[in-house]
């Protein structure tokens, strides 16, 4: 939005704000929320089993960085991660090319992805836990699946967008096959599948931390119920904190490879 | 934009295809729950285990756990919207507001809703709120999004003619809100979809009675074809709200090209 003649310090006053969407404006968030949160807390004096002060959750933080179970959660979460999104994601981009290839294919898979598509991931969770109980396959399976279907639609829907006139005039010029791909397909489309795989990425982390609710033995799921159940409201909350953080962290590095891989697609905020 | 491609199978050809996908589905099952038997532990029953089991369920205790299920859903659901486009439309339009508030929904969103269901059953106890409360904040977040897009959307024209025809605050609301309305229903939509994900596993873990619920007492006790029934009719639930979504918004908005495509 155009700021529209409000005068000149209205407008520098804005440029010294993070731009809204960024990085910069969660961490501006995460500030305003925390100087209410303490207003809060010494104002009204709540029970910390309902709202801890932000100086406890720091210290619980603290204390279990430093008794390395946080580590091992975190450790735990990210590598659940890291096959759960591989698995998924890599499939979802076969699938999702093979789409928008062939019309036989697109006939055979829609019907499946369109009656897949709603079955929810997290109602897999009792079933993965009955299946492979809390080893990390089961957890795989949820994240794989939560991430498979944004990826697969996408990419049928990126590669199928890419501009006819580009690829007549790339026909013309007397490219095909491997060049084809590599030099006007990928760039065109890569665009609208690095965003489905960074909704992809965000569904794994949700995920991730969904299919440790139930049947896990470690992971950050598991130290936010765990703590719940011990009525631990400091370290649920720290857990969150963490969880948080790691997402802004993850979004920022699909920010960053947009920037490298793409720099010819503006990138869209929200 | 569906580009043909240079081969088209005939349309009865594709017909046929689109059988056997659904073909092979079953067939896959079968497969599996032949591959999988074991008299003791049914961990993959075949299809027929698992329309015996629903038709059990429902005349015990299945029609009390959709009710509550449906009432979580719809209920955060409504509400989540209504706090996302007064929040959206707020953020959007009013300065003070966008500068404090937009940098708080920034940072909570990254904060995952279902993250928060541990958080809201020390607040709120195992009932209908800790549930609906995770269903609020799913749509909340993913509607104020979207309704902050939708008013960025406006162009300089359309705010200069409500300037100079000199709407009242409430009237340049219902402009913007009218200019927003295609984006806010995706986010609209979209939240619905994700409502059941919500349902699902908040009464996973708080669960006394809906569709999660059972689902948690099948696992407990290996109840692999009782899942499959959860699992199943949360599908079709969704499924019928999607429809329903998108059938009424025809009705409402005829005008509105959004949610057009699936």
């Amino acid at each position: 939005m155009k700021p529209t003649g409000r005068g000149a310090m209205n407008l520098t006053f804005s440029r010294l704000l993070p731009s809204p969407g960024g990085a910069g404006s969660a961490v501006l968030g995460f500030l305003i929320l925390l100087a209410v949160w303490a207003a809060t807390h010494t104002l009204f004096h709540v029970r910390p089993v309902i709202l801890p002060s932000p100086l406890a959750v720091w210290q619980a933080l603290g204390e279990m960085a430093a008794s390395g179970s946080l580590g091992l959660d975190v450790g735990t979460s990210l590598v659940e991660l890291f096959w759960g999104f591989l698995v998924g994601a890599t499939l979802g981009l076969l699938s999702g090319a093979a789409l928008a290839r062939s019309q036989a294919m697109r006939a055979f898979l829609d019907p499946l992805v369109e009656t897949f598509r709603f079955i929810v991931p997290f109602s897999l969770v009792p079933l993965v836990v009955v299946w492979f109980g809390v080893s990390i396959a089961g957890k795989i399976f949820v994240v794989g699946y939560a991430c498979y279907f944004v990826v697969a639609i996408n990419t049928a829907a990126a590669i199928q967008g890419v501009d006819p006139l580009v690829l007549k005039a790339a026909a013309m010029l007397g490219l095909s096959g491997r060049r084809m791909l590599f030099q006007v397909i990928l760039p065109a489309a890569l665009p609208r599948i690095l965003t489905a795989l960074q909704l992809a990425l965000a569904y794994a982390w949700v995920a991730v931390i969904a299919a440790e609710y139930v049947g896990a033995s470690a992971g950050l799921g598991y130290l936010i119920t765990n703590a719940q159940s011990g009525l631990e409201t400091a370290k649920v909350m720290a857990g969150m904190v963490v969880i948080g953080g790691l997402g802004l962290g993850f979004s920022q590095m699909v920010v960053l490879i947009r920037r490298l891989t793409v720099p010819y697609a503006p990138n869209a905020g929200w | 934009m569906i580009q043909p491609a240079p081969y088209q199978p005939s349309a009865a050809r594709l017909a046929t295809i689109r059988l056997a996908a659904i073909a092979s589905v079953l067939i896959g099952w079968l497969v599996l729950a032949w591959v999988f038997y074991s008299p003791r532990l049914e961990l993959f029953p075949p299809p027929w285990r698992v329309a015996v089991r629903f038709v059990q369920l429902a005349r015990t205790e299945l029609l009390a756990d959709v009710w509550a299920s449906l009432q979580e859903a719809a209920g955060g659901w409504a509400l989540g919207s209504l706090l996302g486009v007064a929040l959206g439309l707020l953020i959007g339009r009013v300065r003070v507001a966008g500068l404090l508030l937009r940098p708080v929904v920034d940072f909570l969103r990254f904060i995952s809703p279902l993250a928060w269901v541990p958080l809201a059953i020390l607040w709120f106890g195992i009932g209908y709120w800790s549930k609906a409360g995770i269903i609020v904040l799913i749509s909340l977040f993913t509607v104020v999004v979207n309704t902050v897009q939708g008013t960025a959307a406006m162009d300089a024209d359309t705010a200069k003619a409500s300037r100079s025809l000199r709407l009242t605050a409430l009237q340049r609301m219902q402009v913007g809100l009218m200019t927003a309305m295609p984006d806010i229903l995706v986010g609209l939509r979209y939240a619905l979809g994700a409502a059941w994900g919500g349902v699902v596993l908040s009464e996973l873990v708080a669960g006394d009675v809906g569709l999660g619920a059972l689902e948690g007492y099948g696992g407990q006790s290996f109840d692999v074809a009782q899942i499959m029934v959860g699992m199943g009719l949360l599908a079709g639930m969704g499924y019928a709200a999607n429809w329903g979504f998108v059938r009424a918004q025809r009705r409402l908005f005829p005008w509105i090209v959004a949610n057009r495509a699936r």
